[in-house]
């Protein structure tokens, strides 16, 4: 690197001598235009095959990854859209259900009291007939009780009237009675 | 069954052979016993018993049987076989029976049909009678 700058230097300076210095620096240089031409057109050939047929398909596939990947973001970015829809969504549902299940629960828990309640109304009204049924069971058997007891009692009020009766009565009072009887049969028939 | 019916039915001609003026007349019961001795049906035995139920019946229908408590005069007994002859168009024979368990008063049986007129009677309706 040095050596060329060194070369350069001295260059400059013949150059400021000399008349032609771009002559005398292509001279120096060994610079031959048809060459330099050539070489320009061959430069431009190869810039351009490069291009068309290593920059350009290169070029190409980088701009479709680079759309891939923008599709990719763009889909995420969608996805997460979505995702967070769905998330709201489900927090929705969630909230319904929750609502939905604890209508539910109340609706249960009344029902329940209600069931209570009417179980409770019936074992009353049960209890009550029952009550009832054996209090005119009692009732009922004392009746009983009371009119065979007076059976009882007018039997044996009878009983005793018809032993006073028959001891007491004398054989005369019989026969009159007797008599009588006959005449009551005669006047009833 | 077919059998007793028969002799039922010679039980019941023998019956109407025995009465006389709407009574059970004795001779004639007498001479048809005697005729059933010399002759004997067939099933004799059950020929009688037959008989002697329908006779009783038949004697039943005209006797009265007067069951009283206490002496009973023969006036009030006459008396009564006048109004049964009322009763029932024909003559009734009136039979006593002393029955003290009538206290006092007395019960006629005629037939199925029974009149009663007793202490004992009396007393019967105060036994369903509710104090």
């Amino acid at each position: 690197m040095l050596d060329t700058l060194l070369i350069i230097a001295a260059a400059t300076t013949d150059a400021t001598s000399s008349a032609g210095p771009l002559s005398e620096l292509a001279g120096k240089f060994h610079v031959e235009t048809n060459i330099l031409v050539a070489q320009i057109i061959n430069f431009l050939i190869v810039a351009f095959l490069l291009y068309r047929f290593a920059f350009k398909p290169i070029i190409a596939t980088i701009d479709m990854r680079q759309q891939k990947i923008a599709d990719g973001l763009q889909y995420a970015e969608e996805v997460k859209l979505k995702l967070a829809d769905v998330e709201k969504k489900q927090a929705d549902t969630l909230k319904e259900a929750s609502l939905e299940a604890q209508k539910t629960v109340g609706d249960a828990r009344s029902q329940a009291k209600q069931h209570l309640e009417s179980q409770k109304s019936e074992a009353q009204a049960q209890a009550e007939d029952l009550l009832k049924k054996a209090r005119e069971a009692i009732d009922l058997e004392r009746t009983k009780m009371i009119s065979e007891a007076k059976e009882e009692i007018a039997g044996l009020v009878v009983q005793t009237a018809e032993k006073v009766l028959a001891r007491e009565l004398t054989a005369s009072e019989k026969s009159s009675f007797s008599e009588s009887a006959v005449k009551e049969i005669k006047s009833n028939s | 069954m077919a059998g007793n019916r028969k002799q039922i039915e010679f039980a019941k001609k023998l019956l109407e052979i025995s009465i006389e003026d709407g009574e059970v007349n004795p001779e004639r019961v007498t001479a048809i016993l005697e005729e059933l001795k010399k002759n004997p049906p067939a099933k004799y035995p059950k020929v009688l018993r037959a008989y002697l139920k329908l006779v009783k019946k038949e004697i039943k229908k005209y006797t009265a049987v007067l069951e009283h408590s206490g002496a009973i005069s023969d006036k009030a007994i006459l008396e009564l076989g006048k109004e049964l002859f009322e009763i029932y168009g024909r003559r009734i024979h009136v039979t006593t029976k002393s029955s003290e368990e009538l206290i006092a008063g007395v019960r006629v049986s005629v037939g199925d049909d029974v009149y009663e007129n007793s202490i004992i009677s009396r007393m019967q309706p105060l036994r369903s009678i509710s104090l």
